[in-house]
């Protein structure tokens, strides 16, 4: 099968994509609020808040000087990126409803059933010694880190790269296999639009 | 072995018991209401051969609220008769078996022909990893089953290695061992069986069929010992089944207000099926323990959930987890890779079939699959840094790592969680002992903490241990003379001759108790109120 076909038919089978396709107005109303996100990140950073978190742990520390090493106001710099890191698990992709919306309601952005791909392509990618798109994955955290949104609409670029490690893995199936789990894949589609109809 | 790597090998065994043992009887703040229970019992059994119901030698032992798993507590019978029973008596067994956890992977690692730097650096790793050494510090019984699993891993791969049936022998003992001794290891030894069956399923049958009679019935008879009690256990008694449903995901009300008792209509039935339902819960919860800020960051729950905390790895593990991964696949070894999968797949398995979400203990069957996964990131490390650079190094960042880790586990753990480890129990408790001939009647309330009034421990086990109250006496009728157990009701008990409580804070929330007749106030480490010890007027 073609790629760019395989890849788009991967695209089409997700629930994010189409719940966006039929609701075309969710993505351009929630990036244009970026600048707002972006500033209101940058504003709290170290918001008070934050850094009164970081100084209980240190007046709490076994020794002040101790306390003062590890828990000052760079704490919240790795306690951010970990946040970041946090969002773009597999977990909120495969297995958690897309907050704002994003999603249907309760249904994750990518079917279950690509997960096991996804990890398999990961894997041909290593051996493979491919590492631009695992690095670009990585960076991907970095956008819940700037913007402090963890939602799906800034996280698309690690939506595709999940979905381009799944399509590197299925490229690799007979064409026989690789029809008999898109068949699964649309049915698991059709299950997802059949609950959202009737309940 | 080398005497070097003796040398070696024994100063990660005393850097391990060094972390475990030391000040054990104070971290953690308290003696919890299992680690108790388990206490109490061993002490039972020791002098009586019954426990506090007056069975004789149970399989399980009811206590908690629960149906404790036997190994641990006949293990820590013979110490309670030494050292009495006590916070040392009560974690010895566990901190043991933990201290020598880390010499049994080194001894695994070097059997699956890993040279001997990267082993003892793991070895090393696991010595000083926080996740592994809280657990072993109390009484956790998962500690108990991690041992028994890492000897089983060593004693099977010693059979595929030399075939002798004493190995084997020794497999089947310690994973039955590792069954009997925790709730996660039940499920997950037998699918690690399975595995390691397939895995090596030529080997395993001509081994096998080398075996003579006399081996074949003393396996069979071994294998039956564990597993026919345990069967018994699981099909004809509540033991292990109530366990099983009180953990169950099932019980999570998230998930069990959305199953449907019977369906409204076909489509109800075909779009909203309880199946898919209980597995779209479990696979969230299976998911969750892949995410890299509970592995990395904040996993143990030593601290507040905003607060700063440690993960169940360590931070500089971040750094092993890709170049062990990269090992991994490029050494093209694929018995290795498939073990590895199997022990990383199956490792959270048990834990994402029960309550509660990300649970650190419950996941110790994890701790194989990263052992095995980080001896070949030192493997790199070692091979492509010299010596002298890169041990340095690494000995710098885990002292870092370790101060980071003990300033949380020593100090900002006691202070937010005191309460959950049942905090000021044994001090109320001692109080009591030392003055009861001073009362009528003493109440003890068993609802405690600062959260709200629903949290109820089992202060009789605190009150049994520190009045190192009779077993004997204890089993006729699960008594403690004139202590009773529970809530205070100053309005009513106000009028009660020579009367002790002993009352949480809430018991007495609206009332108006006399100053003089408050005698002791016992508090959390955070400050808060954790019991008010009234006695009543002498009339």
């Amino acid at each position: 099968m073609n790629k760019k076909i395989l890849f788009s038919i991967l695209l089409i089978l997700t629930p994010f994509f189409w719940w966006n396709i039929i609701h075309p107005s969710n993505i351009p109303s929630e990036l244009i609020k970026l600048p707002q996100y972006l500033s209101n990140q940058k504003n709290n950073f170290f918001s008070e808040e934050r850094i009164t978190i970081v100084e209980d742990a240190r007046w709490y520390s076994i020794n002040q000087d101790i306390g003062r090493v590890f828990f000052n106001k760079l704490y919240i710099i790795p306690t951010e990126l970990f946040y970041g890191l946090q969002a773009i698990s597999p977990h909120n992709f495969f297995s958690s409803a897309g907050t704002y919306h994003s999603t249907p309601d309760g249904i994750p952005a990518i079917p279950f059933l690509l997960l096991p791909f996804s990890v398999l392509g990961l894997y041909q990618l290593i051996k493979n010694k491919k590492y631009l798109p695992l690095a670009i994955f990585v960076l991907t955290s970095l956008i819940p880190f700037l913007t402090g949104q963890p939602t799906l609409y800034y996280l698309i670029p690690t939506y595709l790269l999940y979905l381009y490690f799944s399509y590197y893995q299925l490229k690799l199936l007979s064409n026989r296999q690789l029809l008999n789990f898109l068949l699964l894949d649309l049915v698991y589609n059709l299950y997802i639009i059949g609950r959202i109809i009737t309940l | 072995m080398k005497s070097q790597k003796i040398i070696h090998l024994i100063i990660i065994a005393a850097i391990s018991f060094f972390f475990r043992f030391y000040q054990l009887s104070s971290y953690p703040v308290h003696l919890s209401m299992d680690e108790a229970a388990i206490t109490y019992n061993a002490y039972s059994i020791a002098t009586t051969g019954k426990d506090e119901w007056n069975e004789f030698m149970p399989l399980a032992f009811k206590s908690a609220g629960d149906y404790k798993p036997p190994v641990n507590i006949y293990l820590t019978a013979p110490i309670t008769t030494i050292f009495g029973i006590n916070e040392f008596s009560s974690r010895f067994v566990s901190a043991f078996l933990g201290s020598l956890t880390p010499i049994i992977l080194y001894l695994l690692l070097t059997l699956l022909n890993f040279s001997a730097l990267p082993s003892l650096l793991t070895s090393l790793w696991l010595a000083i990893l926080p996740w592994h050494i809280h657990f072993s510090r109390a009484s956790f019984e998962a500690i108990t089953a991690l041992f028994f699993l890492f000897t089983g891993l060593y004693f099977f791969f010693k059979w595929i290695k030399n075939s002798k049936p004493l190995n084997l022998l020794f497999f089947i003992i310690s994973f039955s061992l590792s069954v009997w001794s925790y709730h996660a290891e039940r499920l997950f030894i037998p699918l690690i069986s399975l595995y390691l069956l397939i895995a090596n399923f030529k080997t395993v049958k001509n081994h096998l069929s080398k075996l003579s009679l006399k081996w074949i019935l003393s396996l069979t008879a071994t294998f039956l010992i564990f597993s026919v009690p345990f069967i018994k256990l699981t099909f004809f008694t509540p033991a292990i089944m109530t366990r099983a449903a009180a953990t169950s995901i099932l019980r999570e009300s998230s998930l069990g207000n959305s199953l449907h008792s019977s369906y409204s209509s076909l489509s109800q039935q075909i779009f909203d099926n309880n199946t898919y339902l209980i597995f779209k819960h479990w696979f969230n919860k299976y998911l969750s323990y892949f995410d890299f800020r509970f592995l990395f960051w904040k996993g143990m729950q030593f601290t507040p959930p905003q607060s700063p905390g440690i993960g169940i790895l360590m931070l500089f593990d971040i750094i092993l987890f890709p170049i062990a991964l990269y090992q991994l696949i490029h050494k093209k070894n694929k018995q290795r890779l498939s073990l590895f999968i199997a022990l990383f797949l199956l490792g959270p398995f048990p834990a994402s079939l029960t309550m509660n979400n990300q649970h650190p203990l419950r996941a110790l069957t994890w701790i194989p699959a990263f052992a095995f996964l980080f001896v070949y990131a030192f493997e790199f490390l070692s091979k492509k840094f010299k010596k002298h650079i890169f041990l340095p190094v690494i000995f710098i960042i885990y002292t870092i790592s370790t101060i980071y880790s003990v300033n949380i586990y020593a100090s900002l753990f006691p202070h937010y969680y005191s309460e959950y480890w049942q905090y000021g129990y044994k001090e109320a408790a001692q109080y009591l002992c030392q003055n009861k001939d001073s009362y009528d009647k003493i109440i003890v309330s068993d609802t405690f903490g600062s959260d709200g009034p629903l949290n109820t421990g089992l202060p009789y086990l605190y009150v049994l241990m520190a009045c190192d109250y009779p077993p004997t006496l204890f089993q006729q009728k699960q008594q403690t003379g004139k202590i009773q157990y529970r809530r205070a009701d100053w309005p009513h008990d106000q009028f009660e001759n020579n009367m002790l409580i002993v009352a949480s804070p809430w018991d007495i929330l609206d009332d108006n108790i006399p100053e003089e007749s408050i005698v002791k106030k016992i508090y959390f480490k955070n400050g808060k109120e954790a019991f008010i010890l009234i006695e009543t007027n002498e009339k």
